[in-house]
């Protein structure tokens, strides 16, 4: 199975290095799609199937933190997990993150290997499921 | 929060960002030299803390920097480039070391943006400088 991820970040930098760490991870990716922001990933998620959604917290327009309660309450997208990945290291952002239903949370900066294993524990999660 | 706390911090998440990121060991130095040729980029953050996070480096240093965090062959890095990665290394640095001086603190980070040498910058600020690949920088904070 090849999966289709989309990264959600307004870094295109940081959009870029995460599309080199998931191509060089091994796993198997049909498709990487990019959003600057919440709202431009929201309206892709609503045209586009995608397996994984890889997001920044931070952006303008509407954050992380609005992309993963937004997609939580719409039942056609609700079951897309979602892997946050943000510099704030804080208890209560983590906890607020995965309280709303955010599948993992990665902590900038990351090594490769970190992001590759949490990427793929999420997408076992969803094979499994499938 | 203690001077010598966020002094400890700022030292500690610099190397951990640039050491993770971009593969540069820094190398704490008493200040920059004068007369070099920085870009500057700025961060403010609000929540539990208020204030401003600044990152100064040199143009050279900062495309070797870049081109290690992008993962390119190439040094040239595009300037669009360039700037998006010194924006992004502000926003981790900065990040992690209001994390790391308080864990349960509630913290909103603005998007970093370059900012002209000229750009005035007021109040008390506590700073680090270091040497590395290619050029030197520094990081520097005002709490407000």
């Amino acid at each position: 199975m090849s999966y289709r991820i989309l990264i959600v970040d307004d870094s295109p930098g940081m959009r870029a290095v995460l599309r080199r760490v998931i191509d060089l991870s091994g796993v198997p990716v049909a498709a990487c799609l990019t959003a600057c922001h919440g709202l431009a990933a929201l309206a892709l998620l609503r045209n586009e199937p995608v397996d994984l959604v890889l997001t920044d917290i931070n952006m303008p327009e509407m954050n992380g933190e609005e992309l993963v309660a937004e997609l939580k309450k719409d039942p056609a997208l609700s079951e897309i997990p979602v892997l946050v990945i943000s510099t704030d290291a804080t208890s209560n952002r983590m906890q607020r993150m995965l309280e709303l239903g955010a599948a993992g949370y990665v902590i900038k900066p990351f090594q490769p290997e970190t992001l590759r294993s949490e990427v793929e524990r999420v997408l076992g999660g969803v094979h499994a499921a499938g | 929060m203690l001077p010598a706390d966020v002094d400890r911090a700022l030292t500690k998440c610099t190397g951990r960002v640039l050491e993770t990121m971009c593969y540069s060991d820094p190398l704490p130095i008493t200040g920059i030299e004068e007369g070099l040729a920085f870009l500057h980029a700025e961060l403010h953050f609000h929540g539990t803390y208020s204030g401003v996070f600044h990152l100064d480096i040199t143009e050279e240093a900062g495309r070797g920097l870049a081109s290690t965090f992008l993962g390119s062959d190439d040094a040239d890095v595009p300037e669009e480039q360039l700037g998006s990665v010194i924006c992004e290394l502000t926003n981790m640095i900065c990040g992690s070391m209001l994390s790391t001086l308080d864990a349960n603190a509630d913290i909103h980070l603005d998007a970093p943006r370059l900012v002209p040498e000229d750009a005035p910058r007021s109040g008390e600020v506590l700073s680090r400088a270091f040497e590395i690949d290619n050029g030197q920088m520094a990081v520097a904070i005002r709490f407000s």
